[in-house]
C-alpha cells in the first residue's frame, strides 16, 4: 500500500500543468559540487553566475533557462552525497547504553550529521525563493535515497514546493537537455530499498559490533584492548571468501603426475606435440605406455584440420568488468576506479560509472561518439576505420542490463588526462572502440599424430586480420608458426620423453577474483563492491600480499572459524544474499518495505541470540591465533 | 558324499567351467554344494540348474584368496613384457581414477568440493574446441587368488566405473598385453560378472583408497 503511493505532495499531472504558470524560480540540487558546476555550465552555455553557500564546499550556479514552457531562473546547487544518515535515537548511541540486542527493535531516526548541516541550511534557504525543485542526484539507487533526503529537507521549509526528477546518464549537452524535456517524478520504491539497507545495516552492523567488540576486548586484552570488531552482513561473507581460499590452499595436498610429451625439429624449430591423455597420475602406467611409444617411435599424422578462430572483442563495459579490468591490467584497485571514474562523469567525459548494463540500446547512437574519438593521435586513426568499417560501430553485445543506464562508454574526447585518470579514461575509450570493431581473426591448425596408439598434436596459429586488438594491448594473441604436415604422412620424432610435475593448489585472490565471487554470490551491489573490500582491509581482518593477493589476518581467521563453528554460517553469502534480491523487489514495487525490513531483522536476531548462547566459540577460535582466552564472570557475559 | 551328491558336483563343475570359465577347488564346491543342499532342507530339493545358479552366487561372493586356485599364468607380474591370451575369472580388490588428482576426487567424494576454488576473474577467453577432456584411466588392483598385479584401463571400458563394490568379479577375455606387471584393458577384454567381499568393500571404498593415495588417516574418508 505505502509503497505504490507517489510521494507525498507530489503535484498530479493537472496541477502540474495549472502550477507550471506560477514557476519562476526553480532549485536544481546535484549529487556533488563537480556535478552541478558542469550541468550549469552546460545549462547556461557557460554564462552561470557562481555564488557562495554556507558549505564552502557546495558553491551556488545561477541562470536562466527554458523549462515548463517558459523562462525561469535556475539556482543550482549541490550535496555531498547523503544528506541524512540513520541512527538510533539518543538514548541507545552510547556503546554501553542497553544490551546489544536491543538495537534490533530500538527506534531509528533519520538524522543530519555536523558536516552536513551547512549544506541542509543552504538548501533551507534557497529552496523558499523557488517554487520548484529538481533533483538532478545521480540515477541510481543511492541517488534516489539523495534525493529524497533533499526533497525532505526542502518540504520542511517549504511544503507546497513541486518536485522533480532529472533523468540522465551523462553529463553532456544532449543528455541535460533531454532530461530537462522530460522531468518525471522521484522513484519512492527504489528510495526505499536503500532505507531498508540503511536500516539493517545499522541495527546489524551495531548489534554485532557492540557484542564481539566488548567481548573481546575482555577476553583477548593484550591483543585487542583498543581494537574496534565491526561486524558488517557485507563485509563478513566478503572476509569469509578469502579465508575460504586460503584454508583450501592450506589443506591442498600435492601429487606427482607423469606425461608423455613429443618433440618434432624442424629446421631451427622445434614443435611440441602434447599427450591426448594430458597426464597419469601413477608412474608405472605411464611408463608402460612410454615404453612401448618408444619401441615403435615413429609419428603417423592422422589429421589435420584448418578452421577460422576469431578472437572475440571485449563486450560493452558495466562496472563490475571496469573494476575487475582496471584492478587486473592497470593495477588500479576497484575503489580507486571507481572514484577517478566518478570523477570523470561528473566531469562529463565518461558515461554513468554504475551500471549493471552491456548491451547498448538501440536508441544511443555510437557514431557520434566513436566520431568524437578520431581527433587523438594515438588512437584517432582506429576509430576513423571504425566509422569506415561496413555497418559502422558494430557493439558486441552483452546479456545484462538494468534498464537505467547504458554501458561505460566515453562521451567526449580529451588529451589531456594525467595520471590515473589517463590511464582508466584511455582504457575505457580503447575499451569502447574494441567492442564496437571487429573480433580479431586466425586461421588455426591442428595435427594429431599417433604413435604405437598414443595420440598427441599440436596447434599453430595464424593470424589474418588483428582488428580490436590493433586499438587494445590489454588482450594478447600470439600467432603460433608449425610447419606443414600432411595427413597420413609419417615423421620420426626428435625425442619422446617421459616428464613428471606436481598438481599445486589454487592462488590466493586477486581483487578481481573478490570481485567476481561477490558478484556471483551477490553480496553488495556493483555499487559497493569496493567498499566493502576496502573495509575488511582497513579493519586489518585481510592484507594484501607483494603481488597484491588477499592474505588474511589473524583476527579475521579467528572470527570467521569462530562464526562457522557455532554452526551459523556468518561469513558465508547465503543471508546476504537473499537481502539483496528482496531490497530488488522493493526497488521494483514487488514486495512491500516494512515486511522485507521486518523478515530480516528477525532473521538476524535469530542469529544473533544464538550467538551470543554459543559465544564461547568465538573464543576458542580466537585463542589459536591471539593467546589464552582470559576467563570472564558468567553475570558478565549475560551483558554481552 | 552320496554318488549321486559326486554326480552333481561334477555338473556344477563343468557348468561353471563351460558357461562362466570359472574354476574352484572341487573341495570348496563339494562343502559349498553340500552346504547349499542342507540350507534348501536335504540333498535332492534343488534341481541341479538351482545348484548351479546358488553356487555361482556364493562364488561371486567369496574372496577368491580363500580360495587359493591359480589361474593366471605363473609369474605374469614379474614379466616385463608378455601377452596373456584366454578366459580367467580374476577379481577386484580396489579401483581407481589416475587420470585425475586423488584430492579433487576426494573432495567430491566428502561433498566439499568448492565451487568458489575454480573462481578466477578472468571472464573472457577464447574456446578451444580442439582441447578435449581427457578420459578416464581406471587402475585396478586385481587377483585371481594367489597372483594380484595392476590392469589399467587402456582403452576406456563403460563397464567399469569407481561405483563397483570391492571383490567384483570380473571376466578377462582376448588378447590382452602385460607389462610391468600391469595388464592393458580395453572394451572387448572386459565382462562384469558382479559380485563383492564384504571385507574389502569395508577396507577399500573409494573414501580410504583416496585417503590411502594421498596418504592422510583412513579416518578422514567420512563422506560429508
Ligand atoms: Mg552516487
Amino acid at each position: 500500500a505505502a509503497q505504490s503511493d507517489p510521494c507525498p505532495g507530489t503535484p498530479q499531472r493537472g496541477d502540474m500543468i495549472r502550477n507550471r504558470a506560477q514557476i519562476k524560480r526553480v532549485l536544481c540540487v546535484a549529487e556533488k559540487n563537480d556535478a552541478a558546476k558542469c550541468i550549469s555550465e552546460i545549462m547556461s552555455g557557460g554564462t552561470s553566475r557562481r555564488r557562495e553557500g554556507m558549505s564552502k564546499f557546495n558553491k551556488i550556479y545561477e541562470f536562466e533557462y527554458h523549462l515548463f514552457g517558459q523562462n525561469v531562473t535556475v539556482t543550482m546547487t549541490s550535496v555531498s552525497g547523503h544528506l541524512l544518515g540513520q541512527e538510533f535515537k539518543a538514548q541507545f548511541q552510547k556503546w554501553h547504553s542497553c544490551n546489544p540486542v536491543l538495537l534490533f527493535d530500538a527506534e531509528v531516526e533519520k538524522h543530519c550529521p555536523d558536516n552536513m548541516k551547512q549544506i541542509k541550511r543552504t538548501l533551507e534557504k534557497e529552496v523558499r525563493q523557488c517554487q520548484a525543485l529538481v533533483i538532478w542526484t545521480d540515477c541510481d539507487r543511492e541517488g534516489e535515497n539523495i534525493g529524497f533526503e533533499i526533497i525532505d529537507v526542502c518540504k520542511a521549509v517549504k511544503p507546497n514546493v513541486q518536485v522533480f526528477r532529472a533523468k540522465f546518464s551523462e553529463i553532456t549537452p544532449n543528455s541535460i537537455r533531454r532530461a530537462c524535456e522530460t522531468l518525471t517524478e522521484p522513484n519512492a520504491n527504489v528510495s526505499d530499498a536503500v532505507d531498508v539497507r540503511q536500516e539493517l545495516d545499522l541495527r546489524i552492523g551495531a548489534s554485532f559490533t557492540r557484542f564481539q567488540t566488548l567481548r573481546l576486548q575482555k577476553i583477548f586484552p593484550a591483543s585487542l584492548a583498543n581494537q574496534l570488531i565491526s561486524y558488517g552482513s557485507c563485509q563478513f561473507p566478503t572476509l569469509g571468501f578469502v579465508v575460504e581460499r586460503f584454508k583450501a590452499i592450506q589443506a591442498f595436498i600435492p601429487e606427482t603426475f607423469y606425461k608423455i610429451k613429443v618433440l618434432h625439429e624442424v629446421e631451427e624449430d622445434t614443435v611440441e606435440f602434447s599427450w591426448k591423455r594430458n597426464r597419469l597420475f601413477n608412474h608405472t602406467a605411464c611408463l608402460v605406455l612410454y615404453q612401448m611409444c618408444m619401441e615403435d617411435p615413429i609419428a603417423t599424422v592422422t589429421s589435420v584440420t584448418s578452421k577460422p578462430k576469431s578472437k572475440w572483442r571485449p563486450l560493452p563495459l558495466d562496472t563490475v568488468e571496469l573494476e575487475k579490468l582496471a584492478s587486473r591490467k592497470l593495477k588500479i584497485s576497484a575503489k580507486e576506479t571507481m572514484k577517478i571514474a566518478e570523477k570523470l562523469y561528473t566531469q562529463g567525459y565518461i558515461s554513468y560509472p554504475r551500471t549493471e548494463t552491456n548491451i547498448f540500446p538501440t536508441t544511443l547512437a555510437l557514431g557520434p561518439l566513436v566520431e568524437q574519438q578520431t581527433q587523438s593521435p594515438v588512437w584517432g586513426t582506429f576509430a576513423q576505420r571504425v566509422i569506415d568499417q561496413p555497418g559502422g560501430p558494430n557493439p558486441r553485445q552483452g546479456k545484462k542490463s538494468d534498464q537505467a543506464h547504458p554501458p561505460i562508454h566515453p562521451t567526449k574526447h580529451s588529451s589531456t588526462l594525467q595520471g590515473n585518470e589517463g590511464r582508466l579514461y584511455e582504457f575505457i575509450v580503447r575499451h569502447f572502440l574494441a567492442c564496437v570493431s571487429q573480433d580479431a581473426l586466425g586461421q588455426e591448425t591442428v595435427v594429431d599424430i599417433d604413435i604405437a596408439q598414443e595420440n598427441f598434436s599440436t596447434s599453430g596459429l595464424m593470424i589474418i586480420a588483428r582488428n580490436y586488438l590493433d586499438v587494445y594491448p590489454y588482450d594478447r594473441w600470439s600467432a603460433k608458426v608449425i610447419p606443414v604436415y600432411e595427413q597420413g604422412s609419417q615423421f620420426q620424432p626428435s625425442a619422446i620423453e617421459m616428464a613428471d610435475g606436481q598438481t599445486s593448489p589454487p592462488q590466493l585472490l586477486t581483487e578481481a577474483d573478490l570481485i567476481s565471487l561477490m558478484e556471483k554470490h551477490g553480496i553488495g551491489t556493483d555499487a559497493t563492491h569496493a567498499e566493502h573490500i576496502e573495509t575488511i582491509k582497513s579493519r586489518m581482518y585481510v592484507g594484501l600480499t607483494a603481488d597484491q593477493r588477499f592474505l588474511p589476518g589473524e583476527l579475521g581467521m579467528g572470527l570467521v572459524e569462530g562464526y562457522n563453528s557455532m554452526g551459523y554460517e556468518m561469513s558465508k553469502p547465503n543471508l546476504r544474499a537473499e537481502l539483496e534480491a528482496d531490497l530488488k523487489l522493493v526497488s521494483e514495487g514487488r514486495k512491500d518495505k516494512q515486511s522485507v525490513l521486518q523478515n530480516h531483522i528477525q532473521k538476524y536476531k535469530t542469529v544473533f541470540i544464538e550467538s551470543v548462547r554459543k559465544a564461547k566459540k568465538l573464543d576458542e577460535a580466537l585463542s589459536q591465533y591471539l593467546g589464552a582466552a582470559q576467563e570472564i564472570a558468567e553475570a558478565e557475559q549475560q551483558d554481552m | 558324499m552320496a554318488p549321486e551328491g559326486q554326480s552333481v558336483v561334477h555338473s556344477t563343475r563343468a557348468w561353471l567351467q563351460s558357461s562362466w570359465h570359472i574354476q574352484v577347488p572341487f573341495a570348496w564346491l563339494e562343502a559349498c554344494v553340500e552346504w547349499l543342499q542342507d540350507e534348501a532342507g536335504g540333498a535332492g530339493r534343488l534341481s541341479q540348474q538351482q545348484v548351479n545358479q546358488q553356487v555361482l552366487d556364493q562364488w561371486l561372493l567369496t574372496d577368491l584368496r580363500d580360495l587359493s586356485y591359480p589361474v593366471l599364468p605363473e609369474g605374469l607380474s614379474q614379466a616385463q613384457k608378455t601377452e596373456l591370451r584366454g578366459t580367467f575369472c580374476v577379481q577386484v580388490d580396489s579401483l581407481l581414477d589416475i587420470s585425475q588428482p586423488a584430492y579433487s576426487q576426494m573432495q567430491k567424494w566428502r561433498g566439499s568440493d568448492c565451487a568458489n576454488d575454480e573462481v578466477s576473474a578472468v571472464t573472457q577467453f577464447t574456446q578451444r574446441p580442439w582441447e578435449a577432456r581427457p578420459s578416464r584411466m581406471l587402475l585396478l588392483q586385481v587377483t585371481d587368488g594367489v597372483q594380484s598385479l595392476e590392469a589399467m584401463e587402456y582403452r576406456p571400458v563403460p563397464a567399469l566405473s569407481t561405483a563397483l563394490r570391492p571383490g567384483v568379479k570380473l571376466q578377462l577375455q582376448g588378447q590382452m598385453v602385460c607389462r610391468l606387471g600391469m595388464l592393458l584393458l580395453g572394451p572387448p577384454n572386459i565382462k562384469v560378472l558382479g559380485g563383492e567381499v564384504e571385507d574389502l568393500v569395508e577396507r577399500n571404498n573409494q573414501g580410504k583408497v583416496l585417503c590411502r593415495t594421498l596418504g592422510l588417516p583412513e579416518e578422514q574418508q567420512e563422506r560429508g
